[in-house]
């Protein structure tokens, strides 16, 4: 169940102008001790953003020439999204316009579908099915819960699974992943360890800090400390021997229920041991800030999955933002409670919509709104950035990838969906760059073309982090080709 | 004489000779006292997890404690039925945090922080075991705790190896998830076990208090008394505890959707516009949730009439309630009592506001929202999602270019009746007019304000004639209060309100092998139209009692 809850006007805006505040004091003096000396750590950061960005794409099948919406009609016709230049020269757009400072940076790709989700999903679209394709380029399943709800699964893992999993293999953290999330309003997670596997994540600052700080320490261990250490193990010893004497009574079918449990058991009682080996400043926070309470919520788990990396407990950090309600419209839209529902005022603010002499407010309230999630990714890309490693910075030894389920989410336009990277992966991508994949006619800037998916990018990918893998993803009769995305190294 | 021992001597053969499996099937069939015509068949036992509301009251009533101390904890559903990383640590975290509290050493026959005592923790492991796993502990599960608290031991002192066994037990799979292994029995159809006394017993008590068994029932388990009259004895009583009463009313608010859903909010989160509504705030809407609650209550207090659900009159209410339904006197402030709504403004459930201001938007009332819960959960039958093009900007009514002003209904009515809404919209629309008198926080109107472009109010006559279309109790009403006297008619309506108890109970879809023991409890809801005698027909089924042999 989404649950949601009201954000004043002049509250949000004090919570987007609070991220010009400096970072705050977190293991500063510790970052750089546990952070790889050469370019050869690299770490992946996924921030996803329920509901789409605020684009003018229309839906359409792969490999067609589409026209974007002009906003001659009742469509909006606005991209706020795209950079201003179709050219690899990279000029921001209105969203990634607060993001200036760091642009030599970033990487925006554009001209990418949602293949998988395009070959796939009926309408070429929908929430679930596009949460369950975006980051798995997967195939998907629709099925009925437990309570009579629909839910669409992926059968693949999401590329950040994938990432934690070889890192981890690679080089050891005491958390495969750090995993937090805003809540508001969305239809599912885009996060999947594989088939019909999704992915929780921490939606309470408390809570997120204890599963990830609770034993960490600036200092030696205490004895108390240890002592608590030594009993958990104890206790996830015990309760992983109670699972195994399960498991052989019972079907393939729930044998599969209590290896997932063995499984996570055993990357619980990991964590504990590989703490032992950790010490670190955790980062501070108000404890009674509220899981609804989404524009403070935000920087506190920005912070704890900076921290988690600049302490080294973990290579691979997802944030996911649900869509945050936007009851600060005026009527005669408010109060909405959805930002989701805020977008999909796309078609009544464009030339024949009701609402066309609102237009111009409405971009400037949807740009407010998305600049807010860009905010919080511009948070953590300053945090990675401030900490020295090598020749550069964390964040040059790393990869942030930002992306939504949807382009244009009025219309639920899986076509050219928000793609923007920061980070070089350790020079592996040549950032600063625009990457337009659009093949159309690039004197027409309505047309649009594209034989590009985001399996070709997770392919890209993957390369980087110096796994040689030739495509990501199922191979999906339809997918105009596979491999690696050109021209991002 | 001689009879008496020929009477011996064919009573000794019997005992000696195999008995033809016909005659076994008769003879276990009559045991069981299965309903006639209920063919004995039932679904396989799959593992399933506790749900979030499950596993707050299964550690409550294990570790003996009160709801307030359960119910910050929040456990999310494993979508698709595989736990996630974030179970299993929260469980981790749950069970850490309660034992830190010392929750579990009521249970503790010695003094943890004294002279370590082996055979207090023996005696522990017996007493906790039985309440976690809904059962006595078996050697081999005694032998492994044993071990841990050996181990624990070797590197912990006393009471922190209690602790360590206590979350041991809390979190392993004989509490978290729920687990029935069935028996062979000669005489059963090919492929069939019978649950076993203990897993039966949970059955029932999961059914009827999404909790673990009392003392009584596991006794009765435990000594065998859960036969066919046995275990209607034991359902008739689990059925007259207060905890029956919480789990009926919150399977009801679950059925109406009160608490949320992925499409809409909870009764405390709906959006409401303030300067419509000066009167609604936060006491208001835990007010309305208590008036919606105590009618369910009640109703489960009669027996659970389906007819009184959807009908009755009566209303527990406040001060600010009593108010917001027309009621005078209005008791004062925040005294409850019982009172009488007004008969041609209200009937049950789908006339109160909490699921009114539920189904509707911040400032109007929503008739596509409330036509298609009515048809979603009322009837199960649920329409597709709109296509990704709808128009959802909210209805607001408006004036023609001529200057008259238009209903909501009539702007709902345009809106959806083009060609690629009108398939669902032609059943969906009729469904929610009837509900026009009521606005958007639940508040009888008797007429509806409508905003012109230019910010002028005006009122217009409402028309809240409609019908269930498509139904078994399809007919033209005029208002909610005739849609709800349908509702209550309904055999459809029943139906799907047995469905909805057998998939909670069962945590999953009605398989094939289940059909006519759902049948059996659909017939029996008809019939007497309770609530309570649906749940007791469930007990009765084979489906229920059974499990199929799962495939390995």
């Amino acid at each position: 169940m989404s649950k949601r809850q009201g954000t004043g006007r002049r509250a949000f805006l004090r919570g987007a102008g609070g991220f010009l505040l400096a970072l705050p004091g977190l293991e500063l003096t510790h970052g750089e001790a546990w952070a790889q000396a050469t370019g050869a750590a690299k770490r992946f950061i996924t921030f996803f953003r329920h509901g789409g960005t605020a684009t003018n794409m229309p839906r359409g099948a792969i490999d067609r020439l589409l026209r974007r919406y002009d906003g001659s009609g009742a469509p909006q016709g606005a991209n706020l999204w795209n950079p201003t230049d179709p050219s690899a020269n990279l000029v921001l757009g209105p969203i990634h316009s607060i993001l200036s400072a760091h642009r030599s940076k970033l990487l925006v790709v554009t001209g990418v579908d949602n293949a998988a989700g395009i070959l796939q999903a009926p309408y070429l679209g929908g929430h679930r099915w596009a949460n369950s394709t975006i980051l798995t380029a997967a195939r998907a399943v629709e099925t009925t819960t437990s309570t009579g709800r629909e839910a669409v699964l992926a059968q693949g893992p999401s590329i950040d699974h994938v990432l934690e999993t070889r890192l981890q293999s690679k080089s050891p953290t005491p958390f495969s992943s750090v995993r937090v999330k805003v809540l508001g309003h969305d239809y599912g997670t885009p996060f999947f360890s594989g088939a019909n596997k999704p992915i929780g994540s921490h939606a309470n600052p408390a809570k997120a800090f204890d599963a990830y700080f609770a034993g960490v320490t600036p200092g030696a261990p205490s004895p108390e400390l240890l002592r608590r250490r030594a009993a958990n193990i104890s206790v996830l010893e015990g309760v992983t021997e109670g699972y195994r004497r399960l498991a052989p009574k019972l079907s393939s079918q729930d044998r599969q229920v209590v290896d997932a449990h063995l499984t996570h058991l055993g990357e619980l009682e990991g964590r504990v041991r590989a703490l032992n080996a950790i010490s670190c400043t955790p980062p501070t926070f108000n404890r009674t800030t509220t899981d609804r309470d989404a524009e403070r919520v935000g920087p506190i788990m920005v912070d704890i999955a900076l921290a988690a990396l600049r302490c080294g407990l973990t290579n691979v950090a997802t944030v996911e933002v649900s869509d945050i309600i936007t009851s600060w419209l005026p009527q005669p839209w408010g109060p909405l409670d959805l930002g989701h529902t805020l977008h999909h005022l796309a078609r009544d603010v464009g030339a024949t919509g009701p609402y066309a002499a609102k237009r111009q407010q409405w971009l400037d309230e949807m740009q407010l709104n998305r600049q807010w999630c860009m905010g919080l990714f511009r948070r953590f890309l300053q945090g990675l950035d401030s900490v020295p490693e090598g020749n550069g910075s964390m964040l040059d030894n790393s990869l942030m990838l930002y992306t939504s389920e949807f382009s244009n989410g009025s219309v639920h336009s899986i076509n050219d969906v928000p793609l923007l990277l920061a980070g070089s992966a350790g020079g592996h991508f040549r950032t600063g760059r625009h990457i337009n994949c659009n093949v159309a006619n690039p004197t027409d800037r309505l047309a649009y073309q594209t034989r590009t998916g985001t399996h070709n990018l997770y392919t890209s990918i993957l390369n980087a982090f110096g796994f040689p893998d030739a495509h990501f993803g199922a191979d999906l009769p339809g997918l105009a080709f596979k491999g690696p995305l050109p021209g991002l190294t | 004489m001689r009879r008496i021992w020929l009477l011996s001597v064919i009573a000794i053969g019997g005992c000696d000779e195999p008995e033809n499996p016909a005659s076994q099937r008769r003879r276990v069939a009559a045991e069981d006292d299965f309903p006639p015509g209920v063919v004995v068949d039932a679904a396989p036992s799959t593992l399933r997890r506790l749900d979030a509301r499950q596993y707050r009251n299964t550690l409550r009533d294990v570790l003996g404690l009160g709801d307030a101390d359960v119910a910050g904890i929040q456990l999310a559903d494993d979508e698709g039925g595989i736990p996630s990383l974030l179970t299993v640590g929260t469980i981790d975290d749950v069970t850490g945090d309660l034992v830190a509290k010392g929750a579990h050493r009521k249970l503790l026959s010695c003094d943890a922080n004294g002279a370590p005592d082996d055979a207090c923790a023996a005696s522990f492991i017996t007493t906790l075991a039985r309440k976690a796993f809904r059962r006595p502990a078996t050697s081999d599960e005694t032998q492994w705790l044993t071990g841990v608290y050996e181990s624990a031991r070797g590197a912990l002192d006393f009471a922190a190896s209690i602790d360590v066994l206590a979350r041991v037990i809390l979190e392993s799979p004989l509490l978290v998830y729920r687990y029935e292994e069935g028996e062979e029995r000669e005489g059963l159809p090919e492929g069939l076990l019978r649950l076993r006394p203990h897993e039966l017993a949970s059955r029932l008590s999961y059914l009827l208090w999404d909790s673990i068994p009392d003392d009584g029932l596991v006794d009765a388990a435990a000594n065998g008394r859960l036969d066919a009259r046995g275990l209607r004895a034991e359902a008739d009583r689990l059925a007259s505890d207060p905890k029956a009463r919480t789990k009926v009313v919150q399977f009801v608010t679950d059925w109406a959707e009160l608490d949320g859903s992925p499409t809409h909010v909870s009764i405390e989160e709906a959006v409401k516009d303030p300067t419509l509504f000066p009167n609604d705030n936060p006491a208001l809407r835990a007010a309305v949730r208590r008036e919606t609650e105590e009618l369910v209550g009640r109703v489960w207090d009669h027996g659970g009439s389906v007819n009184e659900l959807f009908t009755s009159r009566e209303a527990f209410v406040n001060g600010p309630v009593a108010q917001l339904y027309g009621v005078t006197p209005a008791p004062a402030g925040d005294t409850w009592t019982w009172t009488a709504l007004p008969a041609d403004q209200r009937s049950g459930l789908a006339t109160r506001a909490a699921f009114l201001l539920v189904f509707s938007n911040a400032d109007i009332a929503s008739p596509i929202r409330r036509g298609a819960v009515v048809f979603r959960q009322f009837m199960c039958t649920p329409f597709p999602p709109p296509p990704p093009t709808a128009n959802d900007v909210q209805i607001s009514g408006g004036v023609d270019p001529t200057g008259r002003p238009l209903s909501i209904r009539e702007v709902v009515t345009t809106t959806t009746m083009t060609a690629e809404c009108r398939s669902c919209h032609e059943r969906l629309n009729p469904a929610g007019f009837p509900f026009a008198r009521y606005d958007a926080l639940g508040q009888w109107q008797n007429a509806e304000r409508v905003v012109g472009s230019d910010g002028t109010k005006y009122d217009v006559a409402i028309d809240a004639t409609g019908e269930l279309l498509g139904s078994d109790v399809a007919g033209s009403v005029d208002g909610a209060v005739q849609l709800s006297e349908k509702l209550a008619q309904s055999r459809r309506v029943k139906d799907c309100l047995t469905m909805t108890a057998w998939q909670r109970a069962m945590g999953r879809a009605v398989m094939g092998e289940e059909v006519s023991s759902v049948d059996y409890v659909k017939e029996r809801l008809a019939t007497t139209g309770r609530i309570r005698d649906a749940l007791a027909a469930m007990v009765e089924t084979p489906a229920f009692r059974y499990v199929r042999k799962a495939v390995p």
